[in-house]
């Protein structure tokens, strides 16, 4: 790795060309971004509105299915020069280590298959070519309806989790949508490589993307979004929730009123172990370290704690402490990514702080890598919620029933995304009726958290349906 | 008991007032074994790590505990003479950091030598500015406390505070200094950067400037933790030299922790006068040593390259010795050895970085 690798972070329908370029430095990997102004953004988003006319708008559902099948299986095939390149790049951009990379990659990429994505959109539509054709609305037939997507969105994506712009810039060629996709300066890299992916696939289905960056929320970066969002039906944001309102606010100030805006925000996950679960400790707590190793957690669907129903045939510290072990293992398997000086620190504190409480009589252990900061299990009888520094670091807190979990919850409402649950699938349903109405949108066994179905409601949206209008023909 | 416990702060005190090269690491290892004694908590907190009196043979090796701590627990070996607080600025008011001090003395001796080196290394005698609450304003604050013992000690007539219950005493603080200009006295102004950031902005606002007379000097300290104000130290060092008249050589940092009772300050001032010209740093009194350490390894990091501060403070005798800070920083290669070497600060342990959909801790701490 003597020599720079240089990449492209973006992808400009022709003949549009840039030649000022900014570059984001990951190590060894530089990643180049153009620098747009106003009028080349307006020429762009004019050319990709052609080809979306000329082209998207015309094929059908089944079609578009098609070519990005063919592209997903490029990035499944493990000799891909394709699939090479990302796993070669993404550890150095993402900071992940490479074994997670590969994991993830896989098994994200195995939801956006033809079949995957044709149950979501039946599912979500009613009907899998609605975005077609008019169809019966109902048994009389006196109505038919169908959905027509945007002609342009501007997604603004997030760079916590490689690969997730790729969803948004699924989702939005599904409604045949011309689109802008703003990468992350975290992960400026993957939504590029799916677009140059298709140009090798159908040339005018790639030519309808536009994948950029521009510094968001910046002053200089305001003439550029001014002009995206002024033209596009559809803005979505993913992020923090500081960068999400900043969106909001400027899409706000430049849709018409009638402009959709989506924001995907903060989010925390949590999970839950009935006692029935202890009686195999080792199972639960393998499926629940992966839910915490996977992605080292910053995804919004990485548990940030568990609570473990005490009365079992294991006590919740000896789930702690197996579930220490089983970090441990997947150190080897999954190893944890590198971290910066100040995030190394900020784990490093929490930890030497839970251990300073457990020196004070406090009911806490702290159970940890002996080296570093690669892992860290807290188990803590405060029951409250408590968020995690991430990273594999992870609390455990004991609770006599899981149904008084709920209530801690209450302050966390806006924010929850998924509950991962290990108990009797009676009690999960009924436990299901109460988390929904806290406020999570995502209720899964335990391990199987960072496996989302594609169309999960993230944020408790539909991944389809809320991209579309629906227009009725009443005959 | 009573005599033993006197006698490690006397020793203390002794080498605080009388530093000589080689006493500090057989001095640290006899406070650590104090601490470890005294203090149960802290005796578990050490044990946990296999680490005794019976097998430390260096100060590095003793278990640092997280400021944070201080929030948590009573750290202290001795009946307190003062309880100090912090200012507790970012979290609820149950959760303000305590240092309990045992010993007032012991503080007083390693405030006023330190002090004297870094800020009055030509011992002049100046009419002190503070732009803190008074002890009777502020009786919890270290900072009042060392301000207080620093003006008695050092200052001259007239000096006094500036914080009032109604805030920053701005046109109070104006005429003073219109008084040292128009007399031609030098001043010395002290107190915490967002007390003078807010000045700084009054008199912008009136487009006020001072020339202060040469040999006028100031010390801020706080920076602008758990503020959303962007402004580097370097900016902020230039608005002090345009709007008071005080050259950079002059303008002195100070940083310091309520749960220590050492302080660190800016080489420049003495550098300046004693003809040396050395970029910006901290100096690391006699009686302190301080480590930037890879959070990772902990192991000592070299100079140059970020890590975690840690310091071992003699002073906290009665409480803590080995402290590890939320502070990122580096030393500074300046030919002492590791430990004594100065060092500079270059931010705070994050949890901060704002990545996708994951909730910040600060945040929503912040929040609540």
């Amino acid at each position: 790795m003597s020599h720079p690798i240089m990449l492209d972070g973006f992808s400009l329908p022709p003949p549009i060309k840039v030649s000022t370029f900014t570059k984001l430095e990951f190590g060894p990997v530089q990643v180049r971004l153009p620098v747009l102004t106003a009028t080349t953004l307006s020429d762009v988003i004019n050319q990709l509105l052609t080809t979306q006319e000329q082209y998207l708008s015309k094929q059908s559902t089944t079609a578009i299915l098609d070519m990005i099948d063919a592209a997903v299986a490029r990035w499944l095939k493990p000799d891909d020069p394709i699939r090479e390149m990302a796993e070669r790049v993404l550890p150095n951009i993402t900071g992940l280590s490479p074994a997670v990379i590969r994991l993830g990659l896989t098994r994200m990429l195995e939801g956006y298959r033809k079949d995957a994505l044709y149950r979501i959109l039946r599912h979500e539509l009613g009907d899998a070519n609605r975005l077609d054709a008019f169809q019966a609305k109902n048994e009389t037939r006196t109505c038919l309806t169908r959905a027509v997507g945007p002609r342009i969105t501007t997604n603004i994506l997030a760079g916590n989790i490689p690969g997730l712009g790729i969803a948004d810039l699924i989702a939005t060629v599904l409604t045949k949508s011309a689109c802008i996709c703003k990468v992350s300066s975290h992960e400026p890299f993957s939504p590029a490589l799916f677009a140059q992916t298709l140009i090798q696939i159908e040339p005018r289905l790639a030519y309808c993307l536009a994948v950029l960056g521009w510094p968001g929320g910046r002053p200089e970066a305001r003439s550029l979004e001014e002009v995206a969002f002024d033209r596009s039906e559809l803005v979505t944001a993913t992020g923090s929730d500081e960068a999400v309102l900043a969106v909001r606010q400027a899409a706000a100030r430049s849709q018409p009123v009638s402009g959709r805006f989506i924001g995907y925000g903060h989010r925390v996950s949590l999970g839950l172990i009935g006692r029935e679960a202890l009686e195999d400790l080792k199972s639960a707590a393998q499926a629940a370290a992966l839910d915490v190793a996977m992605y080292d957690q910053q995804g919004c669907l990485s548990p940030h704690l568990f609570y473990v129903e005490t009365g079992g045939d294991h006590f919740p510290r000896q789930f702690a402490k197996a579930l220490a072990e089983e970090l441990k293992r997947l150190e080897h398997e999954l190893p944890r990514g590198t971290l910066d000086i100040p995030t190394a620190a900020r784990l490093h504190q929490i930890r030497s702080m839970a251990e300073i409480k457990q020196a004070d009589g406090e009911e806490v252990i702290v159970f940890g890598s002996e080296t570093g900061t690669l892992w860290t299990v807290i188990y803590e009888a405060d029951p409250g919620f408590a968020l995690s520094p991430l990273y594999r670091t992870v609390r455990v807190k004991p609770i006599d029933d899981l149904t008084h979990v709920i209530p801690l919850l209450e302050l966390w409402r806006p924010y929850l995304q998924a509950a991962g649950i290990a108990a009797s699938e009676p009690r999960r349903v009924l436990l299901a009726e109460a988390l929904a109405r806290a406020g999570v949108n995502r209720i899964c066994l335990i391990g199987r958290m960072q496996q989302p179905p594609v169309g999960w409601p993230q944020d408790g949206r539909h991944f389809i349906a809320d991209r579309v209008r629906w227009v009725d023909l009443e005959l | 008991m009573k005599r033993k416990t006197d006698s490690i702060y006397d020793e203390v005190l002794d080498f605080i007032r009388h530093p000589v090269e080689g006493r500090f690491d057989p001095l640290a290892l006899q406070v650590f074994a104090f601490q470890f004694e005294r203090s149960p908590a802290y005796r578990r907190y050490c044990e946990a790590k296999d680490k005794t009196p019976d097998n430390v043979g260096s100060w590095r090796e003793i278990p640092a505990v997280p400021t944070a701590a201080f929030k948590e627990l009573d750290l202290v070996c001795d009946q307190p003479e003062k309880v100090f607080f912090t200012s507790g600025t970012t979290q609820g008011p149950t959760k303000r950091g305590r240092h309990s001090v045992p010993r007032l003395d012991l503080y007083r001796a390693s405030v006023l030598p330190n002090f004297m080196a870094h800020l009055l290394p030509d011992l002049a005698e100046l009419r002190m500015l503070i732009l803190t609450g008074s002890p009777m304003l502020w009786p919890h604050s270290s900072l009042t406390h060392m301000m207080e013992i620093v003006r008695r000690e050092y200052g001259g007539t007239d000096s006094g505070y500036f914080v009032t219950d109604a805030g920053l005493d701005l046109d109070g603080l104006s005429r003073s200094l219109r008084e040292a200009c128009m007399h031609n006295k030098p001043v010395m102004l002290a107190g915490v950067t967002l007390a003078f950031h807010h000045f700084l902005d009054h008199c912008e606002e009136r487009r006020m400037t001072f020339r202060l007379p040469s040999g006028s000097r100031m010390m801020d300290t706080g920076g602008f933790k758990g503020r959303k104000i962007n402004l580097s130290s370097s900016d902020l060092y230039h608005r002090y030299e345009t709007v008071l008249g005080i050259p950079q050589t002059h303008i002195v940092n100070e940083y310091g922790m309520t749960e220590m009772g050492s302080q660190f300050y800016d080489n420049v001032l003495a550098d300046h006068l004693n003809g040396l010209s050395r970029p910006r740093h901290k100096r690391v009194p006699p009686w302190v040593r301080t480590r930037v350490v890879d959070p990772e390894t902990l192991e000592d990091q070299p100079p140059g390259s970020a890590g975690m501060l840690r310091h071992y403070d003699l002073a906290n005798c009665g409480s803590v010795m080995a402290l590890q800070t939320e502070d990122i920083g580096y030393t500074v290669g300046d030919g002492l050895p590791a430990g004594q070497a100065g060092f500079e600060i270059t931010g705070r342990a994050s949890g901060s970085e704002a990545r996708g959909c994951s909730l910040l801790v600060e945040e929503i701490l912040r929040a609540q």
